[in-house]
């Protein structure tokens, strides 16, 4: 004999269901038509895993970092430099004399410079730093002005198309100098002022006795090089232009002097305990999310931090909820037996009162997402190309969203949401850090951490909530995370 | 030489289908449509979400082919697995979003589970308490242990059980036992 319930185990599992006209058609035509779309159904961002999100956010930080670096590096940067080195031009320092003693002086014609700027300046506009020595042959006019062939510097060009010193310079040592010291205090970008026209360049070009075709051949002949040196700027505060920023090598970096930005994501755990009735608590179990943000660290005399960080805290409540009803159900309601024989009479069917017991399992995840502004003071030991230490400060929290279910006095779950918390959405919340980081390239640092915190949880007060609002309760919520990040280390010109 | 023929054309539609040839995956759509329905049937309380959860069922496995192990199983409970954790699925976001369950109301004949028509069976068993009648269909009569019940749908192994006991106990409740089902019930409680 077999057991019922295989009976009907058996019975149950041969079941296929009755058709349905057109449903098989129907159902294939929608299944076809789901089918035919190459990628599938795209997954709404809502529903990716924050720690996807993390990810993510932690990659496009990375890209956002390096792409500065490119923009700001010059050994990087495509853009043409200009060399403004002094030691180029290594004129006595007697003939660094100001341009308006230069003016004073009529054997000299600063103007030679330009014919040799027109020649070169005109192919080759882009190298502003190089002679052409394949540059078209400047008039006699314009050779007989140069007065030292050795130092045809371009930067001449520049001073003279400008007009500044043209047909004053003392000598062409001094003018060369000049020449340099008035572009690079009128602007640090030459290049645009110099003239690619040769014909005006020309007509600019005063007549100047004692210059030899040989000192032009030799000229022609035999460039100067010019080494390319880094462009700098007046201000050494950092902006977000190209030229200003200078990363150099971590020796070259005086601590005091530096800051860093750190990127980072990663897991939160955080567990909450009821306060106010802690029998509950134990319901209550930690969870994780993911979280993560940008800081900003300077190094002073103090070395602090503050940044703006996003995280989602999760715990998790699991509880049987059990009710209990009333019921009426069919049942036998009296049996009437014969004393003698013990025979049953009759018996008596009718509705019998009873108890139903309701279970319900509760398994909820309640969370809190919120933004922060932590200020944290660090101390920081270094060990080689490692760096760590400890962090200690506060954030200030802004909550930006909360829901979940809690256990009221009955013993039911109830839920509430953002709008049944405090009114207030900012909580000081302390924490701690411990930290390490591998200085694994100069100006960068690959982190790891592990942040800790512990802040209030509650509801609204009972005056301040709505009648039908679930229960007051005063909470705690103990979190960590840790933290898998990247420092970019910056610096300021002095 | 039957299960041979079954298991060529099953292998064809494998292939085919891992491939996306749509002629394949139609042809293992009608040869598993009835299977799957009847168990999207047994699972769904509402006639009218068994075609989305069919759909939604029979999308998943012919973009999931490739995941289907050979060594590991049929691919007929392969397939109806995936169409049962569908309905599971789709029941939990309508309870989520619905509440409370309708209550079914199926007068039930006096009668023993084996006399009974089947549509009748399984329709009267839909007036269990949802969370009881999931397991009673997964332990009873998909053969799923309480272990992996558990897994399925998130609750404990305990509480697995107890589902299953409270559902035999409904049962026992709802159907009137005479003949051989009375023995058998007698010696069950023994």
């Amino acid at each position: 004999m077999k057991h019922w319930d295989e009976l009907l185990g058996k019975r149950l599992r041969g079941y296929r269901g009755a058709d349905v006209p057109g449903q098989a058609d129907d159902l294939w035509a929608n299944i076809d038509a789901a089918l035919s779309v190459p990628s599938g159904r795209p997954t709404p961002w809502s529903r990716q895993t924050p720690f996807r999100l993390a990810l993510a956010g932690s990659i496009a930080a990375a890209i956002f970092m390096v792409l500065m670096v490119r923009q700001a590096d010059p050994t990087i940067s495509p853009a043409p430099t200009l060399d403004t080195q002094q030691s180029e031009v290594e004129a006595p320092p007697a003939l660094q004399a100001d341009p308006s003693d230069i003016a004073a002086t009529p054997e000299t014609n600063s103007a030679a410079a330009p014919s040799d700027a027109s020649s070169s300046a005109a192919p080759n506009a882009p190298e502003f730093g190089r002679i052409n020595p394949t540059a078209p042959p400047v008039s006699e006019t314009a050779v007989n002005q140069v007065t030292t062939p050795q130092e045809p510097s371009p930067h001449i060009t520049a001073t003279s198309s400008q007009g500044s010193t043209a047909g004053n310079a003392a000598t062409p040592t001094s003018a060369i100098t000049t020449s340099i010291e008035a572009a690079a205090a009128t602007s640090p970008v030459i290049a645009p002022s110099v003239s690619t026209d040769n014909s005006s360049a020309s007509a600019d070009i005063q007549e100047a006795p004692g210059v030899t075709t040989a000192d032009r051949d030799s000229e022609d002949t035999a460039p100067p090089s010019l080494r390319r040196l880094t462009l700098r700027t007046a201000s050494p505060i950092l902006s977000a232009s190209n030229a200003p920023l200078l990363f150099g090598n971590a020796e070259d970096i005086p601590e005091h002097t530096t800051f860093a930005i750190r990127a980072f994501a990663g897991p939160t755990w955080s567990h909450f305990s009821v306060v106010d009735n802690p029998e509950q608590s134990a319901y209550f179990h930690s969870d994780n999310r993911a979280g993560g943000g940008l800081m900003f660290e300077f190094n002073g005399a103090q070395a602090w931090s503050i940044g703006l960080v996003w995280t989602d805290f999760v715990h998790n409540l699991q509880y049987t909820e059990t009710t209990e009803t009333e019921i009426s159900a069919p049942g036998v309601v009296s049996v009437v037996v014969d004393i003698s024989t013990g025979d049953t009479l009759s018996i008596n069917e009718g509705p019998v009162a009873g108890v139903a017991e309701r279970s319900r399992y509760v398994d909820h995840h309640n969370r809190l997402q919120a933004f922060s502004i932590p200020l944290e003071w660090r101390q920081v030991r270094s060990l080689g190309q490692l760096q760590y230490g400890l962090g200690l400060g506060a954030m200030l929290q802004i909550r930006s969203g909360a829901s979940g279910s809690i256990i009221n006095a009955e013993g039911l779950v109830v839920r509430y949401s953002d709008g049944h918390l405090s009114r207030g959405r900012l909580t000081v919340v302390p924490m701690a850090r411990l930290f390490a980081g591998l200085r694994f390239a100069p100006a960068w640092r690959m982190d790891l951490g592990v942040a800790a915190g512990v802040q209030r949880h509650a509801s609204r007060s009972a005056a301040d909530s709505p009648a039908s609002a679930p229960p007051t309760w005063q909470g705690r919520l103990v979190h960590s995370q840790v933290q898998v990040g990247l420092s970019r280390f910056l610096t300021r010109i002095k | 030489m039957a299960k041979s023929s079954d298991e060529t054309r099953e292998a064809k539609w494998l292939d085919g289908c891992r491939k996306g040839d749509r002629n394949a995956q139609q042809e293992a759509f009608h040869a598993l449509l009835p299977l799957l329905r009847g168990a999207v049937r047994r699972y769904t309380r509402n006639e009218t979400h068994v075609q989305d959860i069919l759909q939604e069922a029979f999308i998943r496995i012919f973009q999931n082919m490739n995941q289907f192990d050979e060594r590991k199983g049929a691919f007929t409970s392969w397939s109806t697995r995936i169409a049962i954790n569908t309905a599971i699925n789709e029941g939990k976001k309508r309870a989520r979003h619905q509440g409370v369950d309708q209550e079914v109301h199926i007068p039930v004949e006096p009668s023993v589970i084996q006399d009974m028509a089947l549509e009748d069976l399984v329709n009267t068993l839909k007036a269990m308490p949802e969370e009881q009648h999931l397991v009673l269909n997964l332990h009873l009569v998909d053969g799923y242990s309480h272990k992996e019940i558990s897994d399925m749908i998130g609750i404990t192994s305990e509480m697995s059980r107890q589902r299953l006991t409270r559902a035999r106990r409904w049962i026992r409740d709802r159907f009137e036992w005479s003949g051989e089902e009375l023995v058998t019930k007698t010696q069950h409680e023994k």
